[in-house]
């Protein structure tokens, strides 16, 4: 389960001008622009398109909450739901820290995307990196697409796009909170939440032994409380 | 907001939609369940201390207890197999156990606490009928289980809630555990000193400095949702007074300025380095040695008398012998929408171009999470 893996570069960057260019008739920025403006060409249209693709995060935290198993990791590093051991619990829901999977209500299970499952097990691509004509959404193995996306980054440091980062690859934003990385992660050019995306997300497992404490703490302290009334004279019969 | 009126994308969310998908729980249903945990688990648990603590002389009480705690396996339980968007798959909650999944843990607790508080309520009522039976010392030994149950239904439906990702939920996880970052704040800049070369007064000064300045931070320190002492601190006090309101309204406000002291004998002045604004510091006695020095303080402004309040971290009262190191992480200021970011709360880098002057502020959760 260590190297294998489905993921996705979602390269927000220029493309996101190329789409601007064409959605725009009264709009005074072009595809033409330099890379260096997109903020001009955000103030002035206003079109911006984000997939709503599941991270596959290293410690999916939907995985860690569900109660039955239904979830699981699949030889790809991926997560999936499997929908006949799903008892629509619905936590699942509360715990993913992006707002991806759900409850549906004609059939009462969650659904995510599965990085399209049986596309990698047919040894196909997902469809939507199949799909997407201009190469936005890019898949291969984890380690492999880090790189690129690193030189990608590096090179458009290098041409004065300064704002552009990655999400989701260690260490960085969006890998916070005990997540590691996530398996579909993002080039970026604008703060993570102009994109829907949580700055600093983390793991609901993080937050189960501090709260069990929380309570245990206030369970054992409580009968203190008779004692000290008692000392002071009250006298309650 | 209107549906008609779909808010144009301005760049700082995502056309105002929400991050997070709401939790698919009934309310009344999960509500119910919450509340009938706590009050079946407290009734067993308080039964089981009252029967050791009071014996025979409470039984009246111990009995009630003992059929109260059953509205949980009953009631509670029905509410919740009813929650569920599949419910003729409830068992499937019992497929395995997970530590990280509250919910889990929850489905496990409640078959036991159900099994041990049915078998002590059936014990109770044949020893109701059938008066100085044996059963009824079964029923004190079967009894201690079921409070063990009982304490661990009356407390993790608080887990159930807070190991979310809901922003609320999850910051009331560590309201009653100790702050760590305040602590390793302190314990970082105690540790910077040489305590045995100080002199004894100097030591307290430095020790309430570090701790004033940690409390501040504490207190300015955004929980997940966002929101710091001072904003639940003004959302709680809506009614106070009009000059009570100008205070926390500026507390929300207060923000670490770079300050140069004034050289003057009497009137202690200070002026804001970068936007020269001439600063009143009020009830402050500054020892002599910081005149003309530049010094960083989080600085409170009242803007109807145009005065600053003392200076909450009290700088310059440390040694001023060498150069005093500075935390850069400690003195930048926090904002949702930062221009630096950093992976180790030593390293920062701009996240984007910062005109010239500008303030340069971080985002506290996002190193902040590193601590915690």
């Amino acid at each position: 389960m260590q190297s294998i893996a489905g993921t996705l570069v979602i390269a927000q960057e220029e493309r996101l001008q190329l789409l601007i260019a064409t959605a725009s008739d009264t709009s005074s920025c072009s595809a033409t622009a330099p890379p260096s403006s997109p903020i001009n060409c955000r103030r002035c249209c206003g079109w911006l398109m984000m997939s709503d693709v599941c991270k596959h995060c290293h410690n999916a935290p939907c995985l860690e909450a569900c109660p039955t198993g239904a979830l699981f990791r699949t030889e790809f590093d991926t997560v999936v739901v499997q929908q006949d051991i799903c008892n629509g619990c619905g936590y699942c829901v509360p715990a993913c820290p992006f707002g991806v999977v759900d409850i549906s209500l004609l059939d009462g299970k969650a659904h995510k995307c599965t990085l399209c499952y049986d596309r990698l097990k047919g040894g196909l691509e997902p469809a939507c990196a199949k799909a997407c004509p201009t190469d936005s959404i890019q898949f291969g193995e984890v380690g492999e697409l880090q790189e690129r996306a690193r030189r990608r980054e590096a090179e458009l440091h290098r041409r004065g796009v300064t704002s552009a980062y990655l999400y989701g690859t260690p260490g960085e934003a969006g890998a916070t909170g005990g997540l590691d990385h996530l398996n579909a992660f993002f080039l970026l050019t604008a703060p993570p939440e102009t994109y829907n995306l949580p700055r600093a997300p983390t793991r609901q497992a993080n937050r189960v032994a501090p709260s069990l404490a929380a309570g245990l703490t206030t369970l054992v302290g409580l009968p203190s409380q008779p004692a000290r009334c008692s000392r002071g004279g009250c006298n309650d019969g | 907001m209107d549906k008609s009126e779909q808010p144009a994308w301005d760049g700082r969310t995502y056309y105002g939609k929400p991050q997070l998908r709401a939790a698919p729980f009934n309310i009344g249903l999960v509500g119910s369940y919450i509340f009938l945990a706590g009050l079946s688990g407290a009734a067993q648990l308080l039964a089981t201390l009252l029967d050791v603590a009071q014996g025979r002389g409470a039984e009246a009480t111990v009995r009630r207890g003992r059929y109260l705690a059953m509205l949980a396996p009953t009631v509670g339980t029905l509410c919740l197999i009813l929650d569920l968007h599949t419910p003729n798959r409830f068992y499937n909650m019992l497929r395995l156990v997970k530590t990280t999944s509250p919910m889990s843990l929850g489905s496990w607790g409640l078959i036991g606490f159900s099994i041990m508080s049915s078998v002590t309520a059936a014990l109770q009522f044949v020893t109701t009928r059938l008066s100085g039976s044996w059963l009824r010392g079964l029923a004190r030994i079967a009894q201690w289980p079921a409070a063990l149950g009982g304490g661990f239904m009356s407390i993790y439906t608080a887990s159930l809630l807070s190991a979310t990702s809901t922003p609320t939920l999850m910051a009331s996880a560590r309201q009653f555990v100790p702050h760590d970052r305040g602590e390793a704040m302190s314990r970082k800049w105690l540790s910077r000193l040489d305590i045995h070369a100080l002199g004894e007064d100097r030591m307290v000064a430095v020790m309430a400095d570090a701790t004033l300045l940690a409390t501040d931070l504490l207190l300015s320190y955004p929980a997940a949702s966002g929101a710091t002492a001072f904003d639940r601190l003004a959302r709680s006090s809506a009614a106070a007074s009009a000059a009570e309101a100008a205070l926390i309204t500026a507390l929300r406000q207060a923000r670490f300025r770079l300050l140069r002291v004034s050289c003057d004998a009497d009137a202690v002045t200070a002026y804001d380095i970068l936007s020269g604004d001439a600063v009143q510091i009020v009830g402050a006695a500054l020892p002599s040695q910081v005149r003309g020095a530049a010094l960083f303080a989080r600085v409170v402004m009242m803007a109807t008398t145009g005065v600053v309040c003392r200076a909450r971290s009290r700088r310059w009262t440390r040694q001023p012998v060498g150069l005093n190191i500075i935390d850069l992480d400690t003195y930048l200021n926090h904002s949702p929408h930062p221009n630096l970011r950093t992976k180790d709360g030593v390293r920062f880098v701009t996240t984007r171009r910062v005109q010239e002057d500008g303030e340069l502020t971080v985002n506290y959760q996002t190193y902040g999470a590193r601590l915690c």
